[in-house]
């Protein structure tokens, strides 16, 4: 089963009758057990892209579908949201369990397959704590953990770690990793952070600036687990400047921009 | 050279006191409302003492006057707080959430709301009868509005993200209004019972004030034309005592349902 982006386009629409035009011929496939990440500069189109393909949102012309579905198969997807979205008045535990209830999940078979996952992300102990006792990074992974329990067909993440801290970040990156190793879901996720886009992907896809267009995609070719071995800091580095190199045009001038409208 | 010790200039507005200190200023004023009639300053027709209407409250009581007009008059505030709050709550919830039933029963709130609800006593008394129904019937309108009203602003308040993510994990219309909905919009549909608490004490009281033989709003009618006004008093203790009832029994369910509230 793959992902398939076919030829996306997206035009807003203001209230004075001037169109946006977001995102522009977008195609993009996401194989199975492929992690993407989706690098641009700020307001180029990524969340819109995401929400679009997460069924959140429609597109303007063309089409995101699931291609090679077994029969009598309903694909799902499971989302991880920069805000987090955890509901307010759910426990951890009841915050997992949302999408295995909306799934119609039996309860009795609920509790093993929340408290694998509440194992998973490290979070045992917590799981009668409501989100507002939880920290930052503790959420997210409440969050990822939510996303990962209906074991979905495709993963989706909007810069799920921009809210934490450097130290945070960089540990979720590592968490990330070994976990994604675990269960190897595709994988489409939404960052502004090149590092981050070269340690966890598969494959990078460079957004431009508006009107988005895939500008480039770059294959990192280097197992996952060694990409944070001294030894291959300069084969990093090196994809890192190359995707800075192809970018940071667009983000000064992104970056311009929005100090202009401000 | 000398010391400048930073002194913490939010201390008044961080000062605290113990809760007796409200018992112990309650206490004084009906201490000094005491002293007052015992002074004959006031003849005692306009003001009775505390005593005295303390008095009338226990003989009330022992003769069952109190129980009988309770009976009435809880049997119809809470049966038309009842129907009221829940008619309130589905309005709200629909039109709140589905956006033909905001077009079509909006403006019908809005037309009907700003009309006091008592003004319709006369029309309800004429198609129901002059029994319990048109009384009920004036208080579950009364209480509709206020809880319609919140419950609707509330799930219009609900963060956009929590049904984007309720959505997205293909939960249907049942599951994401019971699970999403509902408890998003809780604390405002609390502040709409709140506010319908009050209203229904109010239209309880004229309604049994303009039609009714039994009732706490007809007992204090009663005693006000026979001029006794100990026991008028009394009825009001006991239309104090409801209303603060009601304010208990609001806030305790508050805290059971919400349990998430003290961020
Ligand atoms: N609902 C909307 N109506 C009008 N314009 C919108 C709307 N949502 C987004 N846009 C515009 O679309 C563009 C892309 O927005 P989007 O949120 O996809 O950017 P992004 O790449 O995710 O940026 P960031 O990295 O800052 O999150 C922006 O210029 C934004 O102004
Ligand atoms: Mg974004």
């Amino acid at each position: 089963m793959e992902l398939v982006v076919d030829n996306v386009c997206k035009n807003f629409t203001n209230n004075k009758g001037t169109t946006l035009s977001v995102l522009e011929n977008i195609n993009l496939t996401i194989k199975k057990e492929e992690f993407v990440a989706l690098v641009g500069p700020s307001g180029c189109g990524k969340s819109t892209l995401l929400n679009i393909v997460a069924g959140l949102m429609d597109s303007t012309s063309g089409q995101v579908y699931f291609s090679n579905v077994e029969k009598n198969r309903s694909p799902t997807m499971g989302i991880v949201f920069q805000d987090t979205g955890l509901f307010p008045w759910r426990n951890v535990y009841e915050n997992i369990a949302f999408g295995l209830e909306a799934a119609h999940v039996p309860p009795n078979e609920q509790i093993s397959i929340i408290h694998n996952y509440i194992e998973l992300v490290g979070l045992t102990g917590f799981e009668k704590s409501f989100p507002h006792q939880l920290s930052g990074g503790m959420r997210q992974r409440v969050g990822i953990a939510r996303a990962l329990a209906i074991n979905p067909d495709l993963l989706l993440m909007d810069e799920p770690f921009s809210a934490l801290d450097a130290q945070a970040r960089t540990i979720m990156q590592e968490e990330l990793v070994s976990l994604w190793e675990k269960t190897r879901l595709s994988t489409l996720y939404v960052t502004h952070n090149i590092q981050e886009a070269v340690l966890l992907a598969d494959r990078v896809v460079l957004l431009s600036r508006r009107p988005g267009k895939i500008s480039r995609i770059l294959t990192i070719n280097l197992p996952r687990c060694d990409r944070e071995k001294p030894e291959n800091a300069t084969i990093i580095a090196k994809f890192v400047d190359e995707i800075w190199q192809h970018i940071s045009k667009d983000a000064r001038a992104a970056l311009l921009e929005v100090t202009d409208n401000g | 050279m000398a010391d400048v010790k930073i002194k913490n200039h939010m201390y008044p507005w961080q000062k605290t006191y113990p809760s007796w200190i409200s018992l112990l200023s309650i206490s004084l004023l009906i201490l000094l409302w005491q002293l007052v009639c015992l002074s004959d300053v006031v003849s005692a027709l306009f003001l009775p003492s505390p005593l005295q209407i303390l008095t009338a409250l226990w003989s009330m009581i022992l003769d069952g006057e109190i129980a009988r007009s309770l009976a009435a008059s809880l049997y119809r505030i809470i049966l038309g707080f009842l129907l009221g709050s829940l008619l309130g709550l589905v309005i709200g919830l629909l039109t709140g959430t589905s956006a033909l039933s905001d077009r079509i029963g909006t403006p019908l709130v809005n037309i009907f709301y700003p009309i006091p609800k008592i003004a319709l006593l006369p029309l309800f008394i004429l198609w129901l009868g002059i029994g319990e129904l048109s009384k009920v019937t004036i208080i579950a309108l009364g209480v509709f509005f206020p809880v319609a009203m919140n419950t609707h602003s509330g799930v219009k308040n609900v963060d956009p993200l929590f049904i984007k993510v309720a959505v997205s994990f293909n939960s249907d219309w049942g599951k994401t209004m019971k699970s999403v909905v509902l408890p998003g919009a809780l604390p405002m549909i609390f502040t709409g019972l709140r506010l319908a608490a009050g209203t229904s004490l109010l239209l309880l009281v004229s309604a049994e004030m303009i039609a009714a033989q039994e009732g706490i709003g007809a007992l204090i009618l009663h005693y006000g034309d026979l001029m006794i006004t100990d026991r008028l008093m009394a009825g009001i203790i006991v239309l104090s005592a409801i209303g603060l009832f009601f304010n208990f029994a609001l806030q305790y369910m508050e805290r059971k349902v919400i349990p998430w509230k003290n961020f």
